[in-house]
């Protein structure tokens, strides 16, 4: 299947490396604020948004190794929902209206944010929706020569 | 697309869950094959008619677009 669900890490090893990210995500993120490598308020933001992107990945670690142990019958079931093909047809199905509606949402932004002045902002919406445009042809071409 | 699947399973006595184990789909997705309201993909099909033992066209009705 091309389109694979599912966020959280499912095997042993996948947690264990879950939890590898998120210790080091979190140790760089709390060390570099508390040893005031960075003195600017927007840096510190993200040395925060980093510490929150490990706890993320620690807490999906502890919480499949967790389930391993004590709940693996509804891991199966979890499993098997995830790989459902219903559920992966729905799920690509949400995915491209989601996308639709992020890309509309994204050209309307651009025009709200020049009439507001808001330039850089306005240019960066732009370059985002190109973006998008040049990922979908990428994967298109690819998923095209797989199919 | 029409199918038999509801009543082959009921005349062998077979749960939805235990059908779904035992093709590992979801309950729901026997309950949308069912009804009719999902068509499954050839290789669930295969899956279907091996675990009644019978061929997919004894099970699936294909009346046209």
């Amino acid at each position: 299947m091309l389109c694979k669900s599912g966020k959280l890490p499912k095997s042993k090893s996948g947690a264990y490396f879950s939890l590898f990210i998120g210790v080091i995500l979190m140790a760089f993120g709390i060390l570099g604020a508390l040893l005031d490598i960075v003195q600017s308020y927007n840096l510190v933001m993200l040395l925060g948004m980093i510490t929150g992107i490990g706890a993320v990945f620690l807490g999906g670690g502890v919480l499949t190794l967790y389930r391993l142990r004590f709940a693996p019958a509804k891991l199966r079931e979890e499993e098997i929902n995830r790989k459902d093909e219903r559920n992966i047809q729905v799920t690509r199905a949400s995915y491209a209206v989601s996308n639709a509606a992020a890309s509309i949402m994204l050209g309307a932004m651009a025009f709200v944010l020049v009439y507001l002045d808001y330039i850089v902002p306005a240019l960066i919406a732009v370059g985002v929706l190109c973006v998008q445009m040049i990922v979908f042809l990428i994967s298109y071409r690819v998923i095209v020569k797989k199919m | 697309m029409k199918n038999r699947l509801e009543e082959l399973r009921k005349s062998r006595g077979i749960r939805q869950e235990e059908l779904a184990d035992a093709l590992e789909v979801s309950r729901q997705t026997i309950g949308s094959l069912e009804n009719g309201r999902y068509n499954p993909s050839i290789q669930l099909a295969f899956k279907i008619a091996k675990y009644f033992g019978m061929t997919i066209e004894d099970i699936f009705i294909y009346e046209g677009e």
